[in-house]
């Protein structure tokens, strides 16, 4: 009781009431975003604008938090009318449409998450299309009704903005038989929102980082389709339950009541799911004890700077179709092949860093300075569009090994009876062959790491991949 | 009654999509042959092997949930979002993926390779 208290002293309205007030902020900062935003290259103009529109960007912030409230509000709403057994208060058709508000919600959310338009968006349209197409005889229908064609977002933006929010505005009219919510209500909303806006930033994919996750709502749903073969049967799961949720005002009380407790342990297993899938999958789903400290990084957008300086003001240039602030500053940079010119490949392709600021400090966090050695590679040179498989197999390349070199070396000092020995430069010893090798050859090989910037000669060995293949 | 005019709404949208739904056609993409590398090349739609002299083109939609795969892992396609193996004659090896990459129709024409497929 005491914990029930002392979370009721941060709770300044009905559970039902915050959502709303929710709800209203997210369709108003919606109503703003959508001046900037541009349906027919989302991507590009959510880019665009967290570079140069601190404004816009600081809305797309205020629209990605309050409908993350708006949802996370509507559930504990929903659980708060179970657990004080009113929901037989509502009438039996606005109860079916209020059942049916769930699956808009989460709609309206996931085509949220979509318009982004970043690699985990299309990603997850093309997840999301392919679920519904195993809906039996209307799957195709409920597809292409729903997100219309891979890579138009026009209906799927209609139905974000208008379909899924004008239905979600009926129902909380038909059962809370108010739209606007209080004036204290809403100031407290915005007041906190504002709060997340500004230090938290709604997620955008680099296209460059190799993890792949959904909204973090689905991500609970993304482990459990890991472990399915057979996917859709996973929309039987979503069906049960909000079967068992229209029905559950109509059942007698103790059948209700185990209803009701099964529903809740099934929302904390999909928690635990959840914090798996969020904290601790990584590249390629894989199981990644340590992805935890990484997990945070898809808000780690630029900080919202509004101070507008004469950089904000020019075109930002666009390499392999993402916006590369980073040229802003580092214009006419020479000495690359063709290949690895900076027309062709940006700055963040290789040096990662974060290409959606204009920020000195913020644009250089967490870069790659030599994004050859070998350590590095498989983020930097090895990322999906440019040389996925090369990094694997040069880890085993002899220009990594030295294997004969260090094998026939060892032979000849009498350290080594077996020419076909495998051995590894970078296990080399003290004996009298190995010291021969360090004073010699060892420094030449591909998995030396490069320390040193600047131009790469004959004279500077090691750097991995930058060893031959940059310029 | 307001149940009812929504069902007549979503029929009256069925029918429209259905329509809509027949406009779907053949497509071709053609690949410059000598821009290809030895192993996986990876394109929006396709996969393209070349295994010495032999070329073996996928779908790089994965047959779990329809993501692009976009990556290897060893001599192995994987599929980013749930982890999907599939080896060089993409038959999945590990990962939920149920069945085969799908192969689409193409053809050599001197330096080029013409696949066709449809778009939807």
């Amino acid at each position: 009781m005491k914990l029930k208290k002392f979370f009721s002293g941060f709770i300044y309205d009905t559970y039902g009431a915050i959502a709303s007030a929710n709800l209203l902020i997210c369709t108003l900062s919606g109503v703003a975003l959508a001046i900037p935003f541009d349906v027919s290259d989302p991507y590009d103009s959510i880019s665009r604008f967290i570079i140069q529109n601190p404004l816009a960007g600081f809305f797309r912030n205020f629209h990605y938090w309050s409908g993350q409230l708006f949802l996370i509000f509507t559930i504990i709403h929903l659980i708060d009318h179970f657990y004080r057994k009113t929901e037989s208060r509502v009438k039996p058709d606005v109860w079916l449409r209020v059942t049916l508000s769930l699956a808009f919600t989460f709609f309206v959310m996931l085509s949220g998450f979509i318009l982004k338009g970043d690699a985990d968006a299309m990603q997850a349209w093309r997840i999301f299309g392919t679920l519904l197409n195993d809906v039996p005889l209307i799957g195709d229908f409920l597809a292409f009704v729903l997100l219309g064609r891979e890579g138009n977002f026009e209906l799927l933006y209609v139905h974000h903005i208008a379909t899924a929010t004008i239905f979600l505005f009926i129902v909380v009219y038909e059962h809370a038989k108010y739209i606007w919510t209080k004036a204290r209500t809403t100031f407290i909303t915005v007041v906190i929102i504002s709060i997340l806006s500004y230090f938290f930033h709604a997620p955008l994919h680099d296209n460059i980082d190799p993890v792949i996750k959904g909204p973090w709502y689905f991500v609970g749903l993304q482990e459990i389709l890991h472990w399915m073969p057979q996917p859709g049967w996973s929309l039987l799961i979503v069906l049960v339950v909000l079967l068992i949720v229209y029905f559950i005002p109509r059942m007698k009380t103790s059948v209700a009541l185990s209803m009701k407790q099964f529903l809740v342990v099934l929302l904390v297993v999909y928690g635990g799911l959840t914090i798996v899938g969020y904290f601790f999958r990584g590249e390629n789903w894989k199981w990644e004890p340590f992805y935890f400290t990484e997990a945070h990084n898809s808000f780690k957008v630029s900080r919202l700077l509004f101070r507008v300086t004469d950089n904000h003001m020019q075109e930002i240039p666009q390499v392999r179709g993402r916006r590369e602030a980073c040229l802003v500053c580092h214009e006419n940079m020479q000495g690359f092949t063709d290949s690895h010119s900076v027309e062709g490949l940006g700055c963040t392709s290789c040096h990662l860093g974060n290409p959606f600021t204009l920020d000195k400090s913020q644009a250089h966090e967490k870069m790659i300075l030599i994004p050859g050695n070998l350590a590095n590679a498989s983020k930097t040179c090895g990322t999906a569009d440019c040389h996925p498989d090369i990094t694997q197999r040069i880890q085993n390349n002899i220009m990594t090994t030295n294997s004969g070199m260090v094998t026939v070396d060892r032979y000849v000092f009498n350290e080594e009876n077996n020419l076909d020995e495998l051995a590894h430069i970078q296990n080399i010893g003290h004996s009298a062959a190995d010291e021969h090798l360090r004073n010699l050859c060892a420094h030449c090989h591909l998995g030396n790491p490069k320390r040193e910037f600047g131009a790469i000669n004959e004279m500077s060995r090691g750097g991995g991949c930058n060893d031959c293949n940059l310029n | 009654m307001i149940n009812l005019v929504l069902l007549g709404f979503i029929f009256a949208v069925a029918k429209l999509a259905r329509l809509h739904e027949q406009f779907t056609s053949t497509k071709t993409f053609t690949i410059d042959r000598n821009s290809l590398n030895e192993g996986f090349n990876f394109f929006e739609r396709f996969i393209v092997l070349v295994d010495s002299e032999n070329i073996k083109i996928f779908s790089s939609k994965c047959t779990h949930l329809g993501c692009r795969i976009t990556k290897t892992e060893g001599q192995e396609l994987v599929c980013p979002c749930h982890g999907s193996h599939y080896n060089k004659n993409g038959e999945p090896v590990r990962g939920p993926a149920p069945r085969q990459l799908e192969t689409p129709a193409f053809e050599i024409s001197g330096d080029k390779i013409i696949i066709t497929f449809v778009a939807g």
